[in-house]
């Protein structure tokens, strides 16, 4: 099977800083690659070359055989984003905002009301969608969010922590619906610090540290490479240069005589 | 969306064969500037917020608010067609003062369109060209521009046709487009060549510095026009006799306004139209094609922020002035640690930066002119002339510190002033006292830097009783303030939910007290025994209101 998402020798510099280093992967449709790494590891820059906003990288990246470099609008309108923080314009209303979104990716406008009304009402924000979103909790922003990454049905769906802010039953409904949507053949990339998360909805998981790919393969793969028991624990094996019972009885002895 | 901004939508969208033939997507340009327009309509711009604190209630006629305000603005423009000998002059000084507000207007607006960092989630992940993103944010801008621009510019514009003609109309409003094409161009240019020169995430402090700059240039130009027209007779001068005009812009826009009047293109003025033709049009698409490209790279790493990751620093533990201070001016414990936090925060907050930092430089503007215009002409004995510009310029200085205070409790990071809340405070007055007390040092210590040698040097050490008792007196108008205004805790407060309360007695006051202690001074100074009685009054003043600070309890600080 042809690959949807191909990375070849990715390395990308800010300035003197080498945040990506030789990062090769290939990605199949209807795969769920959790990629995960500890803060500053080189995630949000992957996820801005992917969806086409860094270009000054060397390495190649094409996504369905196109070279992100050379046809990025076409790579982008194939790819649904929902950005880490909940950036979003909120002197709109949840509708102005999604028609926009539409246009964008030149929907007709029958269709992203339709959509967008539904995807809402599922979310049970619906009745909001007239409400401008500057008094939206953040759980409420990231479901309009997510409603927007999904507006176009695209092909891949790019989510970095899709589900912060979310409450318990709306993480249910995201978690179940990345299932839904990757057995329809679509190709999810997630990224998150939620080790559990991931654990459960990815059938891949990608572990980036220091800007290189330090574990590539299943949970099962990794369980049994790395002789841990659960993600977070592979996690600390690999990316922690302490231990963290070291760091937390260091903690502890603050408050000792 | 207003009918306004749709009429001007439909015009800047008209060149439809335009924007296919350079790549430009047309519904995606029009849904972008759709939501953008329908968003500034929910926000007035700074620009009609001068003098006003931004209201909570939601502003859907913001734009016309907006055109209310320019058009206001453009009666005191009026004023520019009258300087000069000839038409020629009188359009070169207008075009002058316009440009001016248009390059204000640009930095205090527009920097929020040109790096509205949250289109890089929003837009840029979208199928959207460059172009296409490009020409939306500049035909944002014209669009806004056009609103502003055009009610600012009409009073003058109409006053120009009484004086000249109605054939004057059309070549002053394309004069009026290119020049505002050209002050996009200038602001673009002038950004660019920072970005060039600085890391992209200092850019935006690097901003409000430029703008505080601008702001007191501005300030200070229109207090000393009045100044140099009577010093240099400007009424009756004229620029066609200068050499080096060719060198000046608004001279281009002009001459060429009035050569197409005429339509005489002789005498160089083709070069006049020739200049203020291409000019604006090549520096614009200079912009297109060179320079916005460029911004809006450097602009991505911005939201990147990974661009430079914070490295560990470790500091060597030093105290620092503000730390050596606080010891000084407060008691140990909450009073301390309002003082350093205030201290701090008073050189790097942004929104205090902007409010300010600006008051220094008006203050210091105001000094010179005080100094030049009771120097040089008045009809007081020259000693006593100096004696008193210098008494006004001490009570002038009361705005410093009492716009420092008025800014205190305001702060763009309010949402964490939950600290206070979450600690253990059991008098907050305290907290208060110690930050009023910062602020005051704040704005003192470079007043008195600036008062006291400017005494000594212009009047002798006889004057020391008299600055000495303006200090004073200084500090007990500013503590009176601070018991009214800062009823808060320092930096805790949104910048829009600043009430109106108090809107009219507030520049009342602020005028009114430091005039009432300047005058009493001034009858007592001479008489050393009142001058004393003056002092102790007022240190009992500042005293009495200090305590009533450190007093304020949870109950009187919390609406």
């Amino acid at each position: 099977m042809e690959p949807i998402i191909r990375i070849r020798n990715l390395n990308k510099r800010y300035g003197s800083k080498h945040v990506l280093k030789d990062v090769s992967m290939d990605i199949y449709p209807g795969q769920v690659i959790g990629y995960i790494g500890p803060n500053g590891a080189g995630k949000s820059t992957t996820v801005k070359i992917l969806c086409g906003l860094l270009s000054d990288f060397m390495g190649e990246v094409t996504v369905k055989g196109l070279d992100i470099r050379k046809d990025p609008v076409g790579v982008k309108s194939m790819i649904g984003y929902v950005p880490e923080l909940a950036e979003l314009y909120d002197v709109l209303t949840p509708n102005e905002f999604l028609s926009l979104m539409g246009a964008l990716y030149h929907l007709p406008e029958e269709v992203v009301k339709e959509r967008s009304s539904r995807m809402l009402d599922a979310f049970g924000i619906g009745g909001n969608r007239d409400q401008r979103m500057e008094t939206f909790s953040k759980g409420m922003k990231q479901k309009v969010l997510i409603t927007s990454g999904l507006m176009n049905n695209p092909e891949i769906l790019i989510l970095d922590e899709p589900l912060s802010g979310l409450d318990a039953n709306s993480v249910i409904i995201v978690k179940e619906l990345i299932d839904k949507l990757a057995k329809s053949g679509k190709t999810i990339f997630y990224c998150s610090h939620m080790m559990d998360v991931v654990e459960k909805v990815s059938d891949r998981i990608v572990l980036i540290h220091e800007g290189r790919v330090v574990a590539d393969g299943t949970f099962e793969e990794l369980k049994q490479d790395q002789e841990k028991n659960s993600l977070e624990q592979i996690f600390a094996g690999l990316t922690a240069s302490q231990s963290m019972h070291d760091a937390s009885d260091r903690m502890m002895s603050v408050f000792e005589n | 969306m207003n009918t306004l901004d749709k009429i001007l939508l439909r015009f800047f969208l008209l060149p439809v064969a335009f924007y296919r033939k350079v790549g430009i997507d047309k519904p995606q340009l029009e849904a972008i500037l759709s939501a953008k327009l329908t968003m500034d309509n929910r926000r007035p711009l700074a620009f009609a917020r001068l003098g006003r604190r931004g209201e909570k209630k939601e502003l859907n006629t913001a734009t016309l608010k907006t055109m209310v305000f320019s058009l206001l603005m453009g009666f005191f423009l009026i004023a520019g067609i009258k300087i000069g000998e000839d038409m020629v002059t009188r359009l070169t000084v207008f075009i002058s003062t316009y440009l001016i507000m248009l390059c204000l207007m640009l930095i205090a607006d527009f920097t929020s369109v040109l790096i509205d960092v949250r289109d890089n989630y929003i837009i840029l992940p979208k199928p959207v060209t460059d172009a296409t993103f490009l020409m939306s944010r500049l035909l944002h801008i014209a669009i806004r521009v056009c609103v502003v621009m055009v009610p600012l510019s009409l009073p003058t514009c109409l006053m120009a046709c009484v004086q000249e003609g109605w054939t004057l109309f059309l070549p002053f409003l394309l004069v009026i487009l290119l020049s505002s094409l050209f002050g996009i161009f200038l602001i673009n240019a002038v950004y660019i060549l920072i970005l060039k020169m600085m890391d992209p995430v200092k850019f935006q402090s690097a901003i409000s510095y430029f703008q505080i700059v601008f702001t007191v240039m501005v300030f200070a130009g229109y207090q000393m026009l009045p100044v140099l027209i009577n010093k240099f007779g400007l009424l009756h001068a004229s620029v066609l006799v200068l050499q080096n005009r060719w060198l000046y812009p608004p001279f281009w826009f002009a001459d060429a306004c009035m050569a197409i009047q005429g339509m005489d293109f002789s005498n160089g003025k083709f070069v006049s139209v020739a200049l203020a033709l291409f000019v604006p049009l090549f520096s614009l698409w200079l912009v297109i094609r060179y320079l916005a490209p460029f911004f809006n790279q450097k602009m991505t790493l911005i939201a990147a922020g990974s661009a430079e990751q914070s490295r560990a620093v470790v500091k060597k533990q030093k105290r620092k002035l503000g730390e050596k201070l606080a010891s000084f001016f407060t008691k140990p414990g909450a009073e301390y640690v309002g003082f350093v936090f205030c201290w701090k925060m008073m050189f790097r907050s942004r929104d205090f930066k902007l409010k300010v930092y600006p008051s220094f430089g008006s203050a210091f503007v105001l000094c010179v002119l005080f100094l030049y215009n009771f120097g040089e002409n008045s009809f007081l004995p020259k000693g006593e002339a100096l004696w008193l510009s210098l008494l006004l310029i001490i009570y002038i200085c009361c705005l410093i510190p009492m716009t420092a205070l008025m800014q205190l409790p305001y702060s763009e990071k309010f949402k964490a002033s939950w600290v206070f809340h979450a600690m253990p405070i059991e008098s907050p007055g305290v907290v208060i006292a110690g930050a009023v007390k910062a602020a005051l040092v704040f704005t003192f210590i470079p007043l008195a830097l600036i008062l006291f040698p400017l005494g000594f040097y212009i009047i002798g050490f006889r004057i020391f009783p008299d600055l000495l008792l303006g200090c004073v007196n200084v500090l007990a108008i500013s503590s009176v303030f601070g018991l009214i205004f800062v009823r808060k805790m320092p930096f805790s407060l949104a910048m829009d939910a600043a009430t109106n309360a108090g809107s009219i007695f507030r520049p009342l006051l602020m005028l009114s007290v430091p005039f009432a202690f300047g005058f009493l001074h001034w009858r007592i100074s001479g008489s050393m025994t009142m001058v004393l009685l003056f002092m102790s009054f007022s240190v009992l003043i500042s005293w009495l209101f200090f305590k009533k600070v450190r007093n304020l309890d949870w109950k009187s600080i919390t609406p």
